[in-house]
This record gives structure tokens, C-alpha cells and sequence, in this order.
């Protein structure tokens, strides 16, 4: 019988990371944890599969929550007419979080809508009779090895993982955290899949329990 | 800001509170001071000026303006007519205002000369006489209510002044106030309009001075109400609120629910700002100026999708907690241009004081007795946990804004904690706080966790005086405190504070032991506060280093046997003895620098050989103490007992000492903190080796025996 879906985990760690919250505007605040669309991509860095798509579960969380302030001066083109008239820098200020570690959860499903794939994944689906299972094991074999199609980040590019694989097992959940309400987390910003237009969705009243957070669940991710 | 204003928008709903609401565009009048005056302008109907006065500050306060950066109406900031800058004019300008000289008109009119209005004031104020007037008349459009007719009547008069030598805004301004002076009326309010105190070191461009001017018509009597008034502002604001609910009601193609769950229409305009104590802050922005600030092709509102029904709902819900009535509730100001805000997430009939627990207002600190931390946490904790279960809210959401440019500003600090959790961590507080031993500092006072950071801040010289330089001292910011007193700190956090904290306190521990040892006594009343400010700030600084060991589980019961803590209270007692032998034998004339003192920083970094330095400079005051101790004398200050206190004392703490401490010993962070905090504890009261009330004892091996030196 093939299975709809298969479950996938691994570890991730750094000693600092930007999951940004979209209502803190041009000073961005970082969640406590990754946004449903940063653990996907994280997945996704380690293995792109072409027929599939991840559907974030939850996140452990595994170092306590640390916020810091990070500010940084950005010298390129896309600062205003008069800060490159004058030389001046763009200061970019953020809230992030610092010694983050976090154990993603997430199960993989074939891709539902086939049709905006490129030819190479089409033939690839093609070929595979459960692209789900496919997946699962070329994910943890390359977890295992700490290979990754991209290096994963913890939210921004700058922000690189100092560990990332399978779990640890000095790595410990805090389960004695207590509660953090979210009323408002960011879940997909290209919420219609790849090469899809922008098109922000929200999870509403989310909150951090027992140190876990759970995506909740949406049919539109599941193939019929 | 959203995410942590959402919850008591919702709180505020549930409770039925309804704030009232501004048109983002309609924003209030600067605040009225002596200084600062805010002058109405009465327009007759034949569009001339035909009044000025200077208006109450209640009633500006409740008054508004429409418009934006580039112009507002009905109010808008003019500049004075003319600047002069010359010292002998200045002076005679003052004399005229205070009434001790008679107004020359003439000699005013000759200083005269230099125009203040310069072109960007010139197009300011034209703005704000046409094109915002025409932009308010569109949004509101006909009304035939008597305050349409009148607003209506006032953008009329004011388009009627032009560019032109004898029709402009200014002209008729300068002939209201010379026919005004004429007639000796109101002179303060119009040499206020005339001159502009200028410094002459300044460009002219750079010194020209800002007045606050409202139009209003001088006929209004016909209209029932004038536009300087409550009624009105609220007539027109109603109005700019219909109009923009009007302007929003296409619902968004690409986005069909906003941020929080509801059905978004797009209302295609930044959002609304709100004004705080002292700085004012936009509730969310991505500037289209800066190109950088795109994400994913989308800026401005385009890029978080937030119904205008949940802006207003965040807007208000900001407006009503930092209302000036809920200071010290729901909001505190930090720093000039941080607020701290608290809130729970059900609105309670009588509310504690949350944002308290953190730090004291200026208000409360003039009644320090009851703004200290110890009652504030007491009062809070018996209201909340005096509440009912159904009305005890889940969690208290905490959050700092701080402004950090003109358009920015930056949530720096989020939390949202449990009443529980809060209540713990007000009494690990101050148990934290008083994990210290007693000293001789004056009464305890538990710091307030906003006051950490100037405590960790302040850099000590040597002589007791804070260093203050150009720019201040910010290792620990003021969140950070509340940090503390939330957050399970880490280790190297904890570190990382005391490193701070030790090197910039060292100089003021080792200045006030030497004092408090030495005994000495102030010459003046002034010497005599300035100690006792010490003595305080002393004591807070041991509080908080007394904090960050608790925070790292060392109690004072384990770390007082520890070997840094009794290299303190060796140089104590070695500043005790100096000083009495000062006092016994050179006739009261104590060393501005004791033994113990002049080593105290050298201990910190190498125990061992300060010790052994310590034992040596020690030597005669020892030999002589255990003669002294014999004599029996009972003077005051001069007893022989304290010789063999002191004596006992000094052995027990080498005793102890020898044994643990090597060559090779360096004291870390921590063990510096005991080390600062044994300097400044009292001595213990009754050890099991210190005999001091037993002074016949006759035994010459006491305090001379071992290791003391």
C-alpha cells in the first residue's frame, strides 16, 4: 500500500537566527520559533524533491528564547537617492534571537497541483512510484551525511546553522517553558506553491506549549 | 507592535471599552507651554486678520490638526516675522515683555530688518493656507450643518491670502500686530509673533524659530460653535472618518484575509501613527523611500495585509494604554525616547500597577517610602492574587518601544508571562536582591529592575565620582533589567553583566569602604549628603551583584565561606585595625588610604600575593594590637576589646584561608563579586572563634598564633 505521507525531522542549531514577524515592519522582531515557510525551506535546503511538498508539523524548541539587538549597515544600491548622494549607509535594525536550537517536524506528501513544475521534476514524478517514500530516504541519507543542496539558514542568509542533522542526543526540549501566545504567525508568503504570485497567509492564536509549537494543519497542503 | 497590541484590542472589546478614535491625519496640537504659546488667529470676513491671541493650554489640548509633514489646517507652526540677534535689542525686548520699560513702536519698527520667513517657511505656510484646506474640503465635501458652513467659511478666507506683497499671510499678520501695538494690547503675545530671539553664532536658516498658529473665524457666533473648539474637532474628525471608511471598500483580490483572521479590504494608506510621551510612532512601516525596505516586490501597507476595522482596533488600543491617566499601569517612560508598556489580557475593573513592578515614576520617587520595589511588589501581588479566578487574566503582555530615529522606532523587548510567573519572579527578585549579608551601608532597598542598568552603568573614578564623559556608558540597556527579572539568565549572561558591573563599580567600593572603615567624619552637611548618596548607590550596586549570584544559584550562606569573600573581610578588618590603631596611637590621624583599601584592587586579581604583601604592612598594627588589647581602655572609639575583635577576627579569616588559598590562585567574575561584597559586610556578629565580650582573657595565643600574618 503506498502511504500518503511520511514523516521527516532533523535538528538545526546557531548562535543566532531571524524569523521575522512581517507586522514589525522596517525594525523587524523575530518569532520565538521558525515560521511554518522557514522549517519548509529548511527541509528544502537539505533536499529539494521535486514531486513532493513538506508540510511543516511543529517545532521543538531546545535553547531557551534570547532576544538581541543586531543592527547593520547596508552600503548597496537599493538605499535611497540621498543616502547614496551623500554617502551615507542604510541602518538596518532588528531584534533576532541569539544560541538558538530547534528540532523541525514535518511530513512529505506528493505535490498536488503538477501543473507550474519544470520538465525535469514532471519526468522525475514520473518515474516514481511513491515520491513521498523517495523522499524520506534520500532526506535522512543526506542528513546523515551533512549534505545539503543549499546551506540552511536561520532566517537570514547571514545567519548560518552551527549544527544541523539528526538529533542529538544531549539536545533536550524545554518542556518546562511556558506558554507564548502568538496571535498573528506568518505561514506562507507564496501560499499557492512554487512559482506562485505572493500571497501572504496567516495562522491565527498560535501558542508555543511546553516548549512546541504545532502548525496547525490546512487541508489545500494534502493531494485529494 | 501588532502582535502585541492584538491581544488587548481583543481584551478591550471583550470588556466592552471603546476608545475614542482619530483620523490618522488628525493629529493633536503641541503641547502649550510659557514657552511655547499657541496663538489663534481670528479672520474677519473680509479675509483680513483681525485678532491674535495666545490660547490655554487645556484648550489646545483639545484641539487638532489635519494634514501631514508638508502643511496642516486648521493649525500649522508659522515663524516669527522678523530675528533680530543683536545683545543690546535682546535685552531691551525682554524689558518691554516683563513691562519694566513702555513699548517705543517706532524703535520696534526699526529693528525690524532681518526677515524671518524664509522660502521653505513661505511654501509651508502656503501649503497649509491652500492646498491641505482644498485636500480637507474634498474629504469632507458639502455639508449644510452649521460646522461644514463654518470650515467651509475659514478655507474660503484663508485661500484668499496669496504670494503677493499686500495679499499674503504674512503682511496681514505684520499689520494685525503693529495695529495691535498701537494700541498697547497684549504685547507678550505679539512681540512673540514680531521677533525671533535669534543666536547670532547660528545660520539664519538653521535659527528661525517655530510658532504653533490656529485659524478661526472671528464671526463664529452664527456657526454655534468656533473652530478652536472640543465640539468641533469632533465634528470634523467624524467626518474624516466617514470619508476614509467611504474611500475603503473594495475588498483585496490577491489577499483575502488579513494578518488576524478577518476579511481584508484593502485601505490602500500608510498606517496610522499615535503619539506617546515625548516621541510619536507609526504602528507599522516599510518606506517606499528606501528601496531596500522592499520584500518580495511589496512595501507600504501592500506588504502585511491589516483591515482597516483591525488598524483602528491597534490604534486605539495603543492610544488608550498610554493615556496619561494609565501612567504607571499600563505604561512607563524608560528613557527620552523609550516607553515601556504592560498590560493583561483581560482588562481588570481595578487594575494593579503593572508596569511598577519594573521602576519607579519620577512622581513616586519624590514619595520614596512607598515606590520602593519591596511595597510596589507587595501591593501587586495581593491584588492579583486577591482575584477571582474568572477574572484572572492568562498572561501580561510586556513590551519596550524605543524611537530610534525620526522615523523609526523598534519593539526592543517582547514578552507575554503568566500572573504566576510574574508573582515569582517579583519574589525571586528580591531574594536575589538580598542575597547579600548585612553591611554598614544604611537601610536595604531593593533596586527596581529599570534601575539595574545605570547601576551596571556607572562608571566609578577612584575618588568616589561617577566618570562622565561625552557620551554614556550603555553595556546594559534598560530592558535589559526586565530581563532579568524575567528571563532563566544563562551563564554567560550572568557573566557577561558582573564583568560589566565589577569594572566600572570597583573604584566606588573600594572609595566607600575606605570611608566607612576609616570612620571618618564629614566636615559638612554637603560631604555628609554626597557619603550617604554613596553609601545608597553602594548598596544598590551590592543588591545587584547580590542579584546576578543568585541568579546563578550561589547563596550567601555557601558563597560567605568562600575564599574570595574572606579575602574581603581580611581587608576589612585590616582597614579597622589600621584605623584604630590611627586612632590610639597618632592621636586620630587616619591615612587618607587604609591598609586594606590600598589593596583591595590588587586582591582581586592576585589574591595570593596581596595576601602575603597584606600580612607585611599588617605587621606592626598586629604586634601592636596584641599589646592594646591588654590595657583595658573603654574611650569610645578607642576601646582595647575591638584590638582583640579585630585580632580574632583577622586569625579566623587566615585560618581559613591559608589552607585553600596557592600560588597560583586567580579570583574569576564571580569570586571577584564575593569579593566586593565581603569587602563591604559587616563583620559577623558572633563566630564560634571570636570572644569579644570575654576581656580578661589573658591568653597571649589568641589572635597571634597562627596564620594572621
Amino acid at each position: 500500500m503506498v502511504r500518503l505521507s511520511y514523516p521527516i525531522a532533523m535538528e538545526i542549531a546557531g548562535n543566532t537566527a531571524m524569523w521575522t514577524r512581517p507586522d514589525s515592519g522596517d525594525c523587524p522582531v523575530s518569532y520565538p520559533a521558525p515560521t511554518y515557510s522557514a522549517v519548509k525551506a529548511i527541509f528544502e535546503s537539505v533536499a529539494w524533491g521535486p514531486g513532493v511538498e513538506i508540510i511543516p508539523t511543529k517545532v521543538e524548541l531546545c535553547a531557551p528564547i534570547q532576544y538581541h539587538s543586531y543592527c547593520t549597515n547596508y552600503g548597496g544600491p537599493l538605499r535611497s537617492t540621498k543616502s547614496i548622494k551623500e554617502g551615507n549607509n542604510y541602518q538596518l535594525y532588528a531584534t533576532v534571537l541569539i544560541d538558538v536550537c530547534y528540532r523541525l517536524y514535518a511530513e512529505v506528501v506528493p505535490y498536488k497541483d503538477k501543473s507550474r513544475l519544470p520538465e525535469s521534476a514532471v519526468q522525475w514524478d514520473k518515474k516514481t512510484t511513491s515520491p513521498g517514500h523517495a523522499y524520506q530516504s534520500i532526506f535522512n541519507r543526506r542528513l546523515k551525511r551533512g549534505q545539503c543542496y543549499s546551506i540552511p539558514t536561520l532566517g537570514w542568509k547571514e545567519f548560518t546553522p552551527s549544527y544541523f542533522g539528526e538529533f542529538r542526543d544531549t539536545t533536550q526540549v524545554l518542556s518546562d517553558a511556558l506558554p507564548i501566545v502568538i496571535p498573528s504567525m506568518l505561514r506562507r508568503v507564496f501560499a499557492k506553491g512554487y512559482g506562485s504570485p505572493v500571497s501572504y497567509v496567516y495562522d491565527n492564536d498560535l501558542v508555543i506549549r511546553n516548549g512546541v509549537l504545532e502548525y496547525p494543519q490546512r487541508s489545500e497542503n494534502y493531494a485529494q | 507592535m501588532l502582535n502585541e497590541l492584538y491581544s488587548l484590542s481583543t481584551a478591550m472589546k471583550s470588556k466592552g471599552i471603546s476608545a475614542k478614535e482619530w483620523h490618522r491625519e488628525y493629529k493633536s496640537l503641541p503641547k502649550v507651554t510659557a514657552k511655547s504659546p499657541c496663538i489663534r488667529i481670528w479672520l474677519a470676513q473680509d479675509g483680513s486678520i483681525c485678532g491674535l491671541e495666545s490660547i490655554s493650554a487645556e484648550l489646545a489640548q483639545s484641539l487638532r490638526k489635519y494634514g501631514n509633514n508638508q502643511g496642516t489646517f486648521p493649525a500649522f507652526n508659522i515663524a516669527p516675522l522678523y530675528r533680530i540677534t543683536e545683545e543690546e535689542q535682546l535685552t531691551e525686548l525682554e524689558q518691554i515683555e516683563k513691562g519694566t520699560i513702555p513699548l517705543d513702536l517706532d524703535k520696534i519698527k526699526s529693528w525690524c530688518v532681518h526677515d524671518n520667513w524664509k522660502g521653505s517657511i513661505v511654501k509651508k505656510v502656503d501649503r497649509s493656507l491652500h492646498t491641505i484646506p482644498q485636500t480637507l474640503s474634498g474629504l469632507i465635501g458639502n455639508q449644510e450643518q452649521p460646522e461644514g458652513r463654518l470650515i467651509s467659511k475659514l478655507i474660503q478666507l484663508a485661500s484668499g491670502f496669496r504670494n503677493e506683497p499686500d495679499k499674503s499671510f504674512k503682511s496681514a499678520l505684520e499689520k494685525c500686530v503693529f495695529a495691535k501695538l498701537q494700541k498697547q494690547e497684549d504685547i507678550g503675545t505679539l512681540l512673540t509673533v514680531l521677533f525671533h530671539k535669534g543666536n547670532p553664532k547660528k545660520e539664519h536658516n538653521d535659527d528661525t524659530g517655530s510658532i504653533s498658529v490656529v485659524l478661526d473665524l472671528f464671526d463664529w457666533q452664527q456657526y454655534g460653535y468656533p473652530v478652536t473648539s472640543q465640539h468641533f474637532t469632533e465634528w470634523l474628525n467624524d467626518m474624516l472618518l466617514k470619508s476614509s471608511s467611504r474611500s475603503a471598500s473594495q475588498p483585496s483580490k490577491d489577499v483575502e484575509r488579513d494578518a488576524f483572521g478577518i476579511p481584508f479590504i484593502n485601505p490602500d494608506e500608510p498606517m496610522p501613527s499615535v503619539k506617546l510621551s515625548g516621541f510619536e510612532v507609526t504602528l507599522r512601516s516599510m518606506f517606499n523611500g528606501q528601496p531596500c525596505q522592499y520584500r518580495y516586490e511589496q512595501i507600504d501597507d501592500g506588504s502585511y495585509p491589516i483591515a482597516m476595522e483591525n488598524r483602528s482596533l491597534i490604534k486605539k488600543s495603543l492610544e488608550w494604554a498610554a493615556d496619561l491617566e494609565r501612567e504607571g499601569i499600563t505604561w512607563r517612560k524608560i528613557d527620552k525616547s523609550e516607553i515601556v508598556f504592560a498590560y493583561p489580557s483581560k482588562l481588570l475593573e481595578i487594575s494593579p500597577k503593572f508596569v511598577s513592578i519594573f521602576g519607579s515614576g519620577q512622581a513616586e520617587n519624590s514619595a520614596r517610602a512607598e515606590a520602593r520595589f519591596e511595597n510596589i511588589a507587595k501591593d501587586f501581588i495581593r491584588t492579583l492574587r486577591g482575584l477571582l479566578p474568572e477574572e484572572t487574566p492568562k498572561f501580561i503582555q510586556i513590551f519596550t518601544i524605543r524611537k530610534l530615529d525620526k522615523a523609526r522606532s523598534k519593539v526592543i523587548f517582547t514578552r507575554n508571562c503568566s500572573p504566576d510567573q510574574l508573582i515569582q519572579a517579583a519574589e525571586d527578585w528580591q531574594a536575589g536582591c538580598g542575597n547579600i549579608p548585612e553591611t554598614e551601608l544604611g537601610k536595604r532597598e531593593t533596586p527596581f529592575p529599570l534601575q539595574v542598568a545605570r547601576i551596571v552603568n556607572n562608571v566609578w573614578k577612584q575618588n568616589g565620582e561617577l566618570a562622565q564623559g561625552q557620551t554614556a556608558v550603555e553595556r546594559m540597556k534598560y530592558y535589559q533589567g526586565m530581563e532579568l527579572l524575567l528571563d532563566p539568565m544563562q551563564e554567560n549572561m550572568i557573566g557577561n553583566y558582573l564583568h560589566v558591573t565589577l569594572t566600572h563599580s570597583s573604584g566606588l567600593v573600594s572609595y566607600i569602604g575606605n570611608w566607612v572603615h576609616g570612620g571618618s567624619s564629614c566636615k559638612s552637611k554637603t560631604e555628609e549628603k554626597a557619603l550617604e548618596k554613596l553609601k545608597n548607590e553602594a548598596a544598590l550596586l551590592l543588591d545587584v551583584l547580590g542579584l546576578l549570584l543568585y541568579k546563578r544559584g550561589e547563596r550567601k550562606e555557601k558563597y560567605m565561606e568562600n575564599m574570595a569573600y574572606l579575602v574581603g573581610q581580611l581587608l576589612k578588618i585590616s582597614d579597622e585595625l589600621h584605623t584604630l590603631y590611627c586612632k590610639v596611637v597618632r592621636g586620630g590621624d587616619v591615612p587618607p588610604q587604609l591598609a586594606g583599601s590600598a589593596l583591595f584592587a590588587a586582591a582581586g586579581e592576585r589574591p595570593y600575593q596581596t595576601i602575603a604583601q597584606l600580612s607585611l604592612r599588617m605587621n606592626p598594627y598586629i604586634t601592636w594590637a596584641k599589646h592594646y588589647r591588654f590595657k583595658n581602655i573603654s574611650t569610645k572609639d578607642e576601646e582595647s576589646w575591638r584590638a582583640r575583635w579585630y585580632l580574632n577576627l583577622y586569625e579566623d579569616a587566615a585560618n581559613k584561608l591559608l589552607p585553600a588559598m596557592t600560588d597560583s590562585t586567580r579570583f574569576n567574575d564571580f569570586e571577584k563579586a564575593q569579593l566586593f561584597i565581603g569587602y563591604l559586610a559587616s563583620f559577623p556578629r558572633r563566630g564560634s572563634s571570636v570572644t569579644v565580650a570575654d576581656e580578661s582573657d589573658n591568653d597571649n595565643n589568641v589572635g597571634g598564633a597562627n596564620y594572621e600574618q
